[in-house]
């Protein structure tokens, strides 16, 4: 369990999380998302006890992280992939923050097992691409076995096979009743990952719902019909209640009527159809739609 | 604690640059009190003023072998900025202090056990040339043990300076050019101070400290020992204070 409580980080003039709160479950997956700039990477390191908050409190099981003992037990983390002297190798680095936590040197071993490392453990860190310093990230997160974990950016810069063994990982972390926390600037890298979504923009909380939720509050439901008599459809569908937009000749956007009365309007009027499909609504239009507001750095074409 | 300090320690023996300023620091020391030695029996280097000090002319090199002792300090603070992994190694141990001390005690111990090694060296090796000249001393001669202990002692204060001057300055070159002024400063730059600056101030710069705790004659004082130590307590102290104070 994390928890940020009332959290505010300023840099001189430029504040970038702005009174943060939020809650981090065990047992499931929680995404945390913004645009670039929206201050994740911040709040993590405070969580972390790297960063100091300029106000309010940021704990993990209770506890402000600094005052954990042999914190890797507790808490796993991968902050960035390159925070890493490059000079050492992959066991040696590993084996280093092992012993400053008293984890047993086979425990090395074996987290470079699960990563896929084992085979380059001996060889220095500075011939890793960066999916394998990636992979050398979670496998110190998950040295000391810990009931939290925390992963910032995981899957940038990695292969597709790489982010599908990372997705498992994760899930599989979260099925063991740990606490899983990673973040994201891309939406749509959650919507496979993730079962609850922390979503902030210029250092505040926009969102704090599961993925369906956010997804159901994001866009309006919409139907889209293609029938050959589309405008007899479309009346049929107008006095029964529907807001219908004609896009083609033959085909409907639907709103505010579900696919299946849809259908059943259809066969009551004797109108064939040819296609009808319910539009899911798209995580990554939701995400857009509600962090509008809060993008630091919208271009220009974004913004008009 | 001990278990910091043992990650520390596996830290500085699992990079290879450790082992390369050592082997550099122990060539410079002894390799400089073969010279200086050899070259005092060939009359092309000459002592100017005062006395002979046998044990403290073997001992000259420590002066240029204290650069890279410095550096391995620097690197152990330096190195955990510049390549971003100081995050790595405080998300694993978030007590700045302790891992602070751990990495004082790494380093000094390793500074002073490999220094005090190389020093005895370079005093046995000088020793056995200038026993030719016939103007040798021996261990067993006064201060000769002191002046050698207070050579290792001397490079280990450098080493630990080195750690809390990285731990200040966080960059690898702003770090080694203030241990490097340090100390060597006073003797390359001190003839552009006035004599009442180089008398009460450089005077007490660790350099030329170090030199007079390696001397036998004229012996040194122990406020020279005391001002050795109050330089690393002090900066160390400071070191202390900006580490817990700085965000990661």
């Amino acid at each position: 369990m994390i928890e940020v409580n009332g959290v505010t980080k300023r840099y001189g003039k430029t504040l970038a999380v702005d009174r943060l709160s939020f809650r981090v479950e065990p047992g499931v997956v929680t995404g945390f998302v913004g645009p670039n700039g929206a201050g994740k990477s911040t709040t993590m390191r405070m969580v972390l006890g790297l960063d100091r908050p300029t106000a309010g409190t940021a704990t993990v099981a209770g506890r402000p992280y600094r005052q954990l003992v042999r914190p890797l037990r507790h808490v796993g983390a991968m902050l960035d992939a390159s925070a890493v002297d490059p000079r050492r190798s992959a066991y040696d680095h590993l084996l280093a923050l092992a012993r400053s936590n008293g984890i047993a040197r086979t425990r090395v071993s074996e987290v470079l097992e699960r990563v896929g490392l084992a085979g380059v453990a001996g060889r220095r860190v500075r011939a890793f691409s960066l999916g394998m310093r990636q992979r050398l990230g979670i496998a110190a997160a998950l040295l000391g076995d810990p009931p939290v974990l925390l992963f910032d950016e995981p899957i940038n810069g990695l292969d597709p096979e790489g982010i599908a063994w990372i997705r498992s990982l994760l899930r599989g972390l979260a099925a063991e009743g740990r606490t899983v926390f990673l973040s994201s600037h891309l939406m749509s890298e959650m919507e496979d990952t993730a079962d609850r979504l922390v979503v902030i923009g210029r250092g505040r909380l926009v969102a704090e719902t599961s993925v369906a939720e956010f997804v159901a509050s994001g866009t309006r439901a919409e139907v889209r019909v293609v029938a050959p008599q589309a405008a007899a459809l479309a009346d049929a569908l107008t006095r029964s209640g529907a807001n219908v937009v004609r896009q083609d000749t033959q085909v409907l956007v639907v709103s505010g009527m579900p696919a299946a009365r849809i259908g059943d309007l259809a066969a009551e009027h004797g109108l064939a159809l040819h296609e009808l499909t319910p539009q899911r609504a798209r995580l990554e239009a939701a995400f857009m739609q509600l962090t509008q507001d809060s993008v630091e750095y919208a271009g220009e074409a974004a913004r008009s | 604690m001990s278990q910091v300090l043992a990650a520390e320690w596996t830290k500085l023996r699992s990079i290879r640059s450790t082992y390369w300023l050592l082997l550099v620091g122990a060539a410079v020391t002894v390799g400089l009190a073969v010279l200086i030695t050899v070259g005092l029996g060939t009359g092309k280097v000459e002592v100017t003023g005062g006395t002979f000090d046998a044990a403290g002319i073997s001992l000259l090199g420590v002066w240029f072998g204290q650069i890279t002792f410095a550096v391995v300090g620097v690197l152990t603070m330096t190195s955990e900025y510049t390549t971003g992994s100081i995050r790595t190694t405080l998300a694993a141990v978030p007590r700045r202090g302790m891992l602070l001390t751990a990495k004082l005690a790494a380093v000094g111990l390793i500074v002073a056990g490999i220094g005090t090694a190389i020093s005895l060296t370079a005093f046995l090796t000088g020793q056995a040339v200038l026993a030719g000249q016939h103007r040798a001393v021996g261990l067993g001669d006064p201060g000769s043990v002191r002046a050698v202990l207070s050579a290792g002692g001397y490079l280990t204060a450098m080493g630990l300076l080195g750690v809390a001057l990285g731990a200040l300055l966080r960059h690898t070159v702003a770090a080694v050019l203030a241990v490097l002024t340090l100390g060597l400063g006073s003797a390359l730059l001190g003839g552009l101070f006035p004599a009442w600056v180089r008398d009460h101030v450089l005077n007490y710069l660790p350099g030329p400290l170090g030199t007079r705790v390696m001397a036998t004659d004229p012996a040194p004082d122990v406020i020279d020992y005391v001002a050795l130590g109050a330089w690393v307590a002090v900066l160390a102290l400071l070191a202390y204070v900006v580490i817990h104070r700085r965000d990661a």
